[in-house]
């Protein structure tokens, strides 16, 4: 089982599949995928919903990276919350079926 | 030996009036005959399918991808009402009464067992020329559900599972609860009040449980035959090798809860999402204040994430690669 992070140095995105982002993925030099930073934001109602599902690869292509690691995909997703204000908070990830829980709550006000 | 007379006297009226009390109560709470129900509750997109000798009710409303949504026990289709308001849409949605429940009524069989009730569902979406579709399913129809995405995997394109009553089956299994042999009086006297408890104890507020739900879910309870129905469905319910199905699902699947659900509490989320160890792309989705009868307390919102997923390319189905 891999216990991924999403520090991994040099990760492909393959496929992040969100009802907002179905445009071609923007790249940076070093091959992050700049549409999957973390929201700056939460969600709120007057957006569109969305849900987190991806496909995580590393040297997917085959070859060998420099620091020798094996070629891997991992799953990523998304556990929510939709608060009783309408907005919806991502309160874990489960990486590679591991589980990391986020800090993430309702606003007081809609909980 | 007067006072054993004046005993016998007592005993004796006491015996008459329950016995005056029971048939009063009987005559009261008698069943409702089916035919006043279907002109009460069937709707335009109302129709019946003989599936296997039983007369099954569903609707069919909307148009796009089919999705199948099924009640949980104790309910009817009408718990989908305000999530299909919504989803009829974007798709076609159909759903339908289980047997002993809504205006499908019981099955001639009288078995209530889970095989049984999956084995009707396939017939019924066979019957209906359903190829490929999405299926969900609340309580006892999430796992109904999940029995069917596991046996048909080259069908079911997507899984919703809205807290499904698998692992508070096996809990009640564990614990070896079991239907007493008094509760069959409930097919003679089942005040609505029973009703109305249900519902405010598995609501996460029980201030949104009104009249017309608690006298929906009491008139279908009331159809002939379905008292006694419930109660066998009760008797031989078994959520089967939950770990086994579980592990054979290979669908994207969607599980959605409750937070207030004391029946089956929001953590069996995190273990159901684990359990589902196949299927690609888990998502889930949880409810602050809702209880286990999502489907009638946040059908709104409910319908929107299942919209939104479904909208959702699917991760691709294959496993993932693991070093």
């Amino acid at each position: 089982m891999i216990t991924a992070s999403l520090q991994l140095p040099v990760v492909l995105l393959f496929m992040a599949q969100a009802t907002t982002a179905q445009t071609q993925p923007a790249m940076d030099p070093k091959g992050w995928n700049l549409d999957t930073a973390a929201p700056s934001k939460t969600e709120t109602a007057a957006e569109p919903p969305s849900t987190l599902n991806m496909r995580v690869y590393k040297d997917f292509d085959g070859h060998i990276s420099r620091n020798g690691d094996t070629p891997y995909a991992v799953d990523v997703s998304a556990v929510m919350t939709r608060c009783n204000d309408g907005s919806l908070i991502i309160t874990a990830l489960v990486i590679g079926g591991q589980l990391t829980p986020l800090d993430n709550k309702c606003p007081a006000t809609s909980k | 030996m007067r006072w054993l007379r004046y005993l016998g006297y007592a005993l004796g009226g006491i015996l008459v009036t329950g016995c005056i009390a029971f048939l009063i109560a009987a005559w009261i709470y008698r069943d409702i005959p089916a035919e006043v129900l279907e002109a009460k509750y069937m709707s335009p997109a109302s129709k019946f399918l003989n599936v296997d000798g039983v007369r099954i009710h569903y609707r069919d409303e909307g148009s796009g991808p089919p999705l199948i949504l099924i009640h949980a026990n104790f309910g009817s289709l009408l718990s989908w009402d305000d999530a299909v308001e919504s989803l009829k849409h974007t798709h076609r949605v159909l759903r339908f009464d289980m047997t002993g429940h809504g205006l499908t009524g019981p099955d001639p069989s009288g078995d209530y067992s889970l095989e049984r009730t999956v084995e009707l569902t396939a017939r019924f979406v066979d019957a209906l020329q359903l190829e490929h579709f999405s299926i969900g399913g609340t309580s006892l129809g999430g796992t109904v559900a999940m029995h069917y995405a596991a046996a048909h995997p080259d069908r079911v394109e997507r899984l919703i599972l809205l807290s499904p009553g698998a692992l508070e089956g096996r809990s009640m299994q564990r614990a070896g609860r079991a239907v007493p042999k008094a509760a069959d009086i409930l097919k003679y006297i089942a005040p609505r009040a029973l009703a109305e408890f249900m519902l405010t104890s598995r609501f996460g507020d029980p201030a949104k449980v009104n009249d017309k739900l608690i006298d929906q879910w009491y008139d279908m309870w009331m159809r002939e035959g379905q008292r006694a129905a419930i109660l066998a469905r009760l008797r031989s319910y078994s959520s089967a090798d939950i770990v086994k199905v579980t592990a054979a699902v290979r669908t994207p699947t969607l599980i959605l809860w409750g937070e207030a659900n004391p029946q089956a509490p929001v953590e069996q989320a995190e273990e159901l999402r684990q359990m589902l160890s196949s299927a690609p792309g888990v998502t889930v989705i949880t409810y602050p204040g809702i209880g286990h009868m999502a489907a009638e307390e946040a059908g709104p919102a409910i319908a929107r994430d299942i919209e939104a997923w479904l909208a959702n390319p699917a991760v691709a189905r294959e496993a993932s690669v693991q070093p």
